[in-house]
């Protein structure tokens, strides 16, 4: 609604996706962030770059698009919000790791702070511009 | 009532489901002499996954102290409020069985990354009130950090603290805050679709009007305190739905 969502995909190894967030994330919306990961994955994409740089807001809501983001590109299936108890199954991945394959670039001080009270900020590569990020997953 | 064998519309589901929810989000009724508890809740169109909860604590050293909890579930529809059902008995479990709210977390985070992983997380906040001592013991997970409203006239300051939420770590590591309430004092718990709580035209309330509301207040009883801040967003939001649950609790030491 008040969100445009930009996926551009970059050849190289591994192949990325870029995805750019503008506007506020919330309730609303976080559901086609999950959407847009997920066909980028689907088409391929085994690196992902969240571009956050003109993100203004951010719900809990989107702290679950980028932990679903995360699992998505790890190859796990995301809980999917209206599914009831088939959502909940077991899942077999570690939520300790680190998903080296998903970076956010650009976080502004607000969405920042966000992660890092909630803890979500261990599960990414931070990166200050979309080109750090893509240098850190293409190792250019 | 359905027939036998027939299934129920999936929207019917739903109803029951939000009504569920609903039920279980109200706090329950809690007397604590020399203090106030008020709390109220907003639900948003679609179901949703906040949650409190007040109860006494166990044990020989806990006689006559309080436990609060607030909580929000990650996501929205049944599949969190199915969670907000799973955890409310349990962190009350963990709250009696260690009688300290980072240790109750912390058993908590366990048993939902250990044994029932289900790719959802939680903010969640518990705060042991203890009226003999006039303080709050408080472990937040990831949780809005709450505001203290003195009621000496000093500026509303934030509660410093907190790790992690709950369900995506091994450990959480969490490290309690000592809160003092003085007479007058209030502490004010709240989720974030307070803050987030939005108008037609996108503008967010946020924690500076937070702020403004609560001075403005100040002094207040924990329910009128409640009934402003409510009625402030109220009027904010004007026709706009709300994209989020609302779950505010105030605990107000008498003065």
């Amino acid at each position: 609604m008040a969100m445009t969502i930009d996926v551009e995909r970059l050849e190289g190894n591994p192949p990325l996706a870029v995805v750019s967030l503008d506007g506020e994330l919330d309730a609303s919306n976080y559901e086609r962030v999950i959407e847009a990961v997920r066909a980028a994955y689907q088409d391929g994409a085994r690196g992902l770059v969240l571009d956050l740089a003109n993100l203004t807001f951010m719900a809990s809501s989107g702290l679950f698009a980028l932990h679903s983001a995360v699992r998505i590109m790890r190859g796990d299936t995301p809980p999917d919000p209206d599914a009831g108890w088939g959502a909940l199954h077991e899942m077999a991945a570690d939520h300790d790791s680190t998903a080296s394959n998903v970076r956010l670039a650009g976080s502004q001080e607000a969405i920042a702070r966000v992660l890092e009270r909630t803890g979500m900020s261990r599960l990414f590569g931070l990166d200050a511009t979309r080109d750090d990020a893509i240098a850190a997953l293409q190792g250019a | 009532m359905a027939r036998a064998g027939a299934r129920w519309p999936i929207e019917e589901e739903l109803l029951v489901a939000q009504r569920i929810q609903r039920s279980l989000v109200q706090l329950p009724r809690v007397e604590l002499d020399g203090w106030e508890i008020a709390s109220d809740y907003h639900p948003a169109r679609e179901i949703g996954g906040d949650f409190f909860d007040a109860f006494p604590t166990v044990g020989p050293d806990a006689a006559g102290q309080l436990c609060v909890v607030i909580a929000d579930v990650s996501g929205k529809g049944i599949s969190a409020a199915l969670l907000m059902a799973f955890l409310r008995p349990l962190v009350r479990a963990a709250m009696d069985h260690t009688g300290d709210p980072v240790e109750a977390l912390e058993r908590t985070n366990r048993i939902l990354v250990d044994e029932r992983r289900t790719g959802m997380f939680v903010t969640m906040l518990c705060g042991v009130i203890d009226p003999a001592a006039g303080t709050v013991r408080i472990a937040s997970a990831g949780h809005e950090p709450p505001l203290l409203v003195p009621g000496d006239g000093s500026a509303v300051r934030e509660v410093p603290g907190g790790g992690p939420l709950i369900g995506l770590f091994g450990r959480l590591d969490l490290r309690e805050e000592i809160v003092s309430l003085g007479p007058g004092d209030a502490l004010v718990l709240y989720t974030d679709g307070l803050t987030d709580a939005a108008k037609a035209n996108r503008e967010r309330f946020g924690e500076e009007r937070l702020r403004a509301v609560l001075e403005a207040h100040r002094g207040a009883a924990a329910e009128a305190l409640v009934g402003a801040v409510v009625e402030t967003i109220t009027r904010f939001q004007g026709d706009a739905p709300a994209a989020d649950d609302l779950a505010l609790l105030v605990i107000r030491r008498v003065p």
